[in-house]
């Protein structure tokens, strides 16, 4: 059976169309092709937890299956998070108290331990009879060896849960998902794997035999046209004007903001590009930018290439997020 | 089109040795991405997106995955073919076209009858024999009609047999050649237009090696440098801490500029010198005489006898140093040559003497006796002459004023023998002052010959009219003698990195005594050095510090110029350093010794370069060591020291695209060079093709050979370079910008109105309050009010009353707004013509009670809030206030208020109380200085901000410092100061004299800063508006008044 495609143009997270790359798209199908992992890495905000919802979408599309309400099962991921977890959650306590004070309408739950067991979504999405996208978020935030406890499974594809004996009588479901409930999780043998999305902000070095089971890819911040369209989708297609030329302006002076000369610490990204447009766009909002100039003089002279008074741009703090880069670019600015 | 597997297997291959280590299973994932790339019809970019996805881990990795994958895997364009060959079988087509159509075109002249001699032909005798006699037979006769020729025509069998030669007509021949000539040109054509484009992808090629070659030099030295100069650093510690010597001394002889008949001379006049004293020997005559006058009592008349005054000579052995031996040689010649001297020893001024007695014994030795005051010589030898010997005498220390001068005027004659023989307006500063301080009877004397003999005939002179000796000074700088022989003086001080002036002195001394002679040049010496070095240069510092560019300038002009002299003047040097000791080997690794080394082998190369030899090395040896950057600095100066004017490289020329535009001038040099290299082509068939590789290195050889041989000329005829005038750079001004100087012209003569003061207030006190006493204060009589003593803060205001003091505020100008924000724009000068009166303090709540008999504050339940300002008061309620004050304190109100609206009908003609104009507010609140807060560059110190004020008004006057220059506090942050302007956000079109704002608007203008903002907010220039009506705690006010 050949691997489903993605492709086309489908609706990120918050319902506003995503334009993923070719690049970034060639390998998205390269890892549905292998069955692996696809690892996205890059700056925060250029997009990475959108396109898995693209790709559930998309993935949906493809499938023939309706897309307006493909999600992919997302994990999340703490500090504190064990493998285990990520597959399966077995409550415990709650079997515990139940066997001490048994409900009144089932004295007998706490006999069996399917009814404390809880799939999480990567158990879900490997269990599931269609293809689903499974995004695993920010991966750097968990511990350094969750990606290796998880190679076996991703692997083969099924895994085991310790608490449920071995030949147990009737048939448990998963109460979220309607899977049935068994030691050995296994699925029908030529059933499809999820495609299991993994992004990462690079502050940690991922273990090298996760990384050799991934497909990878970086996703660069968007070109001046690549924004542009983004930009232009995330505040409507309505607008005038006014409108397009505060886009244009905004373009000219996050180029200058984002020029590596400056030597930023954390340059602002695309969210943060988005939210400054808002910021700026927003109707009534004047009052508070009292010292600051106007969007249209700063971007006349970020492309004249002049020395921007950065302090005087409006909802600078929208785009700027360390003291140290405040400092920077006041070093910067023209002395006067 | 996508690779095929074998394509594909070569690629991973590649990947695994260059990029990432790759196993099987990489090796298969590659293979079915492929296989599903071909079976689903992906395109190549997208392929190789997918390999560098699934074989990659991180982003650099990726990139290069990528990178190789478009370099092995996308379609190559095929090799353009070699494009040598069709040209090289052109060339050999045309050169055999060349003989073809040579023999052709030549073969014609070649004349047809050496065919006919040539033909072997023994019956041709007979016929040639028949042809002869018939030839020689008579013509016939005339018979009759019918004639048949008697003699037949020959019929030579030879021409008949032969064929006729094949005679080219004459057209073809020249069409030949013509043909063969534009051949030829055709040829040259193609050669000039591909030859540039070929001779500069070679020079691209050359250049970009010696390039990479030229960077690795780079790193290399600036390695070494770094090492050298960290070598350097710690060797310059070390001697620092452990006292030992940084640089090699120079063992300095200066002989007494003296010939020896100037020394005779001069102990001959100082022999003369006698002192009239009594004698022993009986004047028998007198005697007689004075013995009849007295009638007999005996009266013993001596005759005056004369005894050799002694001469004392006392000289300083600190500053005199260098002419020290000098000297002393001197000294010791007049004691052989019999004058009765005594030497005593003193240092920097002769209050305390040493006699120096030189031991009779043949060994050298000067044994000092014990000291002696200047006081006590002079009594014990009483009427002896004084020589004292100094560079430099000391007449005053920090705290006390010597008296050895007054001390001298006991002595008969002295004078001062002065080494440094420059005149007394040459001497540096602080000398010269002391010059005016040293006695009359001192005068001062050069140390020259003239010099010495006068001061010799001086002392011994036994006259009393004997003038002290005059000397004229050397010629000046701008006599051209002069200037060129001290620049050349200064060259060779140059040789000498740190070199002093008695350095120089000896060097004048040793190799310029002829054109230089009189030792006192060394003054014009000093004068050109301040015209070079400026105002940092004192004669006074050990060493001349010349700066590199200086230094590099004076060489290169004594190199040119005199030749001889700087192998000398390195020579000597040599020798002098040559005659040091020789260095312990513990000394090895100290700085001296690199010094020494650099020293000598700088000297070696000085010397050495003149003769042509290759004299870097010496100096490339010291690379890496501590002195390194003084011999890459010496090595270079010797590059400089050979090289002419630069020319372009000619291969640049024929390299360079032609172009229609080129200059007339190129055009004849480019064709003869281009001859000159397209006459090697055929030279190269000859040496065969092998050496077509190296064809354009051995152009650019013949070409820059050539260029070399342009450049380079026997040394003896290159004429002295014009040097480029070196410009020291400018040291960097920094424009320090001084404060606006704010003029206060001072206001013209005011008639002074007396007013009368007036009665106490008729109204009743308002109602008394335990907090604070309710007097009502006097207003300001302006004839004999003082203003305010600006030293000592205001009082603060308690007892309280009805409105803050009032300070006086003269008109005058300044310069208001400023260039930071847009509504501060444009700073533009104001006149405030007429004088007026501000209140010291914010209107304080106590105050506003005091009139209004209510306390809208919300600051108002503190300890001390009747002494903070009233808050949330209207711009309405504030003109109200000063209304009712006016009313209270019996002047005219300013404001005639209606509704909402008020107006101002007299301006500052109107004497009442008001709210200050903007223009009134900032001039006050500037109050003639530059500060950007009032009365401070600090905000902290004058204005309670956000940073200090905890959010809160505080009292008035409570500062940290109280009030700005004009005794009116907090006019910087409390609260905002309602005015009386309407707020337009620029100051276009504002009057200059007077000002007082727009005439419509919406908001009135705030000034001063809060406590809730920002200090920015609270700079005097900072302007802030709010609607008239509004009530904010952090919106107060402040009154002012005309004066006009």
């Amino acid at each position: 059976m050949a691997s489903p495609r993605l492709h086309g143009i489908h609706n990120g997270r918050d319902g506003a169309p995503y334009h993923p790359s070719d690049a970034l798209l060639a390998a998205a199908n390269t890892a549905l092709l292998l069955n692996t992992p696809l690892l996205l890495a890059g700056e925060p905000g250029c997009g990475k937890t959108d396109f898995a919802w693209y790709a559930a979408r998309a993935l949906a599309s493809a499938l023939g299956q309706p897309e307006a309400t493909a999600k992919p099962l997302e994990c999340y991921v703490r500090s504190d998070l064990r493998a285990r977890d990520l597959l399966y959650q077995y409550d415990a306590l709650a079997r515990f108290a139940d066997a001490q004070h048994p409900p009144s309408g089932d004295a007998q739950r706490a006999q069996d331990a399917r009814n404390y067991v809880t799939l999480s979504p990567l158990g879900i999405g490997l269990m599931s009879t269609t293809q689903r996208v499974v995004l695993i978020d920010e991966i750097d935030k968990a511990p350094r060896d969750l990606p290796n406890d998880l190679l076996r499974e991703m692997d083969q594809g099924h895994f085991a849960i310790a608490e449920i004996p071995d030949a147990v009588p009737g048939s448990v479901r998963d109460a979220a998902s309607g899977i049935e409930l068994r030691r050995h999780m296994q699925r029908p043998p030529d059933g499809p794997r999820p495609l299991v999305i993994v992004t990462s902000n690079a502050e940690r070095q991922l273990p090298d035999a996760f990384l050799r089971r991934c497909v990878f890819f970086h996703i660069p911040f968007p070109d001046e046209s690549e924004l542009r369209t983004i930009l232009i989708e995330r505040l409507g297609r309505g607008g005038g004007p006014s409108q397009q030329g505060a886009i244009a302006d905004t373009l000219a002076i996050t180029q200058a903001l984002r020029d590596p000369a400056n030597r930023l610490i954390k340059p602002p990204g695309t969210a943060e590009i988005i939210g400054f447009l808002r910021a700026v766009l927003e109707p009534g909002r004047e009052a508070d930018f009292r010292k600051t100039l106007p969007l249209s003089e700063l971007a006349q002279r970020a492309r004249n290439k002049e020395r921007m008074p950065w302090r005087k741009l409006p909802a600078l703090h929208c785009l700027i997020k360390l003291k140290d880069d405040l400092d920077t670019l006041d070093r910067l600015s023209p002395q006067t | 089109m996508l690779p095929s597997a074998e394509s594909l297997h070569a690629w991973l291959a590649r990947v695994d040795r260059d990029v990432l280590r790759l196993g099987t299973r990489e090796h298969l994932i590659a293979a079915r991405i492929r296989d599903e790339a071909v079976a689903q019809g992906w395109s190549q970019t997208a392929l190789g997106d997918a390999l560098a996805s699934a074989l990659a881990t991180d982003r650099d990795t990726w990139r290069e995955l990528r990178r190789v994958f478009d370099v092995e895997l996308a379609p190559r364009p095929a090799p353009p073919p070699p494009r040598r060959w069709p040209r090289i079988v052109a060339g050999g087509l045309l050169g055999t076209f060349l003989l073809i159509a040579l023999w052709l075109g030549l073969r014609p002249f070649v004349p047809s009858r050496s065919a006919d001699l040539g033909h072997p032909s023994s019956s041709d005798a007979g016929e040639v024999a028949d042809l002869g006699t018939a030839d020689l037979l008579p013509p016939p006769v005339d018979q009759g009609c019918r004639r048949e020729p008697i003699v037949e025509p020959p019929r030579s069998t030879t021409a008949t047999t032969q064929e006729p030669v094949p005679v080219a007509p004459l057209s073809l021949r020249w069409l030949a050649l013509l043909a063969l000539g534009v051949l030829l040109l055709c040829w040259l054509a193609v050669l000039l237009l591909r030859l540039p484009s070929y001779l500069r992808r070679r020079l691209a090629e050359l250049k970009e090696e010696e390039q990479l070659a030229a960077q690795r030099r780079k790193q290399q030295e600036e390695e070494q440098l770094a090492d050298a100069q960290r070598a350097r650093e710690h060797l310059v510690k070390e001697a620092l801490t452990t006292g030992a010597a940084t640089r090699p001394q120079y063992r300095i002889d200066l002989q007494p500029p003296f010939g020896p008949d100037v020394v005779e001379d001069s102990a001959t006049l100082l022999g003369r010198a006698f002192m009239a004293q009594s004698g022993r020997d009986l004047d028998i005559a007198g005697t007689l005489h004075a013995t009849i006058e007295r009638g007999g009592a005996a009266q013993p008349v001596f005759l005056p006898g004369r005894e050799v005054r002694e001469l004392c000579v006392l000289y300083d052995d600190t500053t005199t140093r260098p002419y020290l031996p000098g000297f002393l040689k001197l000294v010791e010649r007049w004691q052989r040559l019999g004058v009765r001297l005594s030497l005593y020893r003193f240092s920097r001024h002769p209050t305390t003497l040493t006699p120096v007695i030189a031991s009779a014994s043949v060994g050298m030795g000067t044994q000092h006796g014990p000291a002696i005051e200047l006081a006590d010589l002079l009594r014990q030898r009483e009427g002896c002459s004084l020589l004292l010997f100094a560079n430099r005498l000391v007449v005053r220390t920090p705290t006390r004023e010597l008296d050895w001068p007054r001390t001298l005027r006991q002595a008969a004659v002295c004078a001062w023998l002065d080494p440094d023989p420059r005149l007394d307006a040459e001497r540096d500063n602080d000398t010269r002052t002391y010059l005016e301080f040293l006695p009359q009877n001192l005068p001062r004397v050069p140390f020259t010959e003239d010099g010495l003999l006068a001061a010799a005939r001086y002392i011994g002179t036994p006259a009393e009219g004997a003038r002290p000796p005059a000397w004229s000074p050397p010629p000046a700088l701008s006599d051209a003698h002069m200037a060129r022989w001290v620049d050349v003086w200064l060259g060779l001080g140059a040789l000498v990195p740190d070199a002093a002036l008695n350095q120089l002195e000896v060097l004048r001394q040793k190799l310029l005594l002829e054109v230089l002679p009189d030792p006192r040049s060394i003054g014009r010496l000093v004068e050109r050095l301040t015209q070079l070095l400026g105002p940092s240069y004192s004669a006074s510092k050990p060493t001349i510090e010349l700066s590199r560019t200086l230094r590099t300038q004076l060489l290169l002009k004594l190199f040119w110029n005199e030749r001889a002299l700087f192998r000398r003047g390195c020579a000597m040097l040599l020798d002098t350093i040559a005659a040091e000791p020789v260095l312990l080997p513990d000394e090895a690794a100290s700085l001296v010794h690199h010094e020494t080394r650099f020293r000598r082998a700088w000297y070696e190369a000085g010397i050495a370069r003149c003769d042509g030899q290759d004299s870097q090395a010496a100096l490339e040896k010291l690379r890496g060591t501590p002195s390194h950057e003084a011999a890459q600095e010496a090595a270079e100066l010797l590059t400089q020291l050979g090289e002419g004017p630069s020319s372009e490289p000619v291969l640049e020329v024929v390299s360079r695209p032609p172009t229609l535009t080129w200059p007339m001038a190129r055009i004849p040099t480019l064709l003869w060079q281009s001859a000159l290299v397209a006459a090697l082509f055929p030279l190269l068939f000859v040496t065969g093709l092998r050496t077509l590789k190296t064809w354009p290195r051995r152009t650019v050889a013949v070409t820059t050979t050539y260029q070399r041989a342009q450049k380079t000329q026997p040394d003896e005829q290159v004429i002295c370079p014009n040097l480029p005038q070196v410009a020291e750079p400018e040291p960097e001004v920094v424009a320090v910008k001084p404060p606006p100087v704010v003029e206060l012209k001072k206001p013209a003569a005011v008639a002074v109105r007396r007013r009368p003061s007036p009665s106490p207030s008729p109204s009743p006190p308002p109602k008394p309050s335990p907090v604070f006493d309710m007097a009502v204060a006097a207003p300001v009589d302006l004839a004999t009010a003082t203003p305010p003593d600006l030293a000592t803060p205001p009082p603060a205001p308690t007892p309280v009353a009805l409105r803050p003091q009032m300070v006086p505020i003269r008109s005058g100008r300044f310069q208001m707004g400023s260039e930071e924000y847009s509504d501060e724009k444009p700073p533009h000068e104001v006149f405030i013509q007429t004088p007026f009166l501000m209140s010291a303090t914010e209107v304080t709540q106590a105050q506003y009670q005091a009139v209004m008999g209510e306390i809208p504050s919300f600051f108002s339940d503190a300890g001390d809030s009747p002494n903070r300002p009233v808050e949330s008061v209207s711009w309405l309620d504030a003109v109200r206030y000063c209304n009712k004050l006016s009313e209270r304190e019996g002047k005219e109100s300013c404001y005639v208020i209606s509704g909402d609206r008020v107006e101002w009908p007299k301006r500052q003609g109107c004497r009442g109380y008001r709210l200050p104009t903007e223009a009134e507010w900032e001039y006050a609140a500037r109050a003639g200085e530059a500060w950007e807060y009032a009365g401070s560059k600090n905000a902290a110190e004058v204005a309670w901000y956000d940073g200090n004020s905890g959010i809160q008004t505080h009292a008035v006057g409570t500062t940290p410092k109280k009030t700005n220059r004009w005794g009116l506090s907090d006019m910087s942050g409390n609260v905002w100061e309602w005015v009386w302007d309407w707020y337009k956000d620029s100051y276009k079109g504002a009057s200059s004299v007077d000002p007082t704002g727009p005439s419509v608007g919406e908001d009135r203008v705030l000034r001063g800063g809060s406590f809730v903002f920002v200090a920015v907010l609270a700079r005097v220039a900072n302007r802030g508006w709010n609607t008239p009506s509004r009530r904010s705690r952090i919106i107060g006010f402040r009154l002012a008044r005309s004066n006009p």
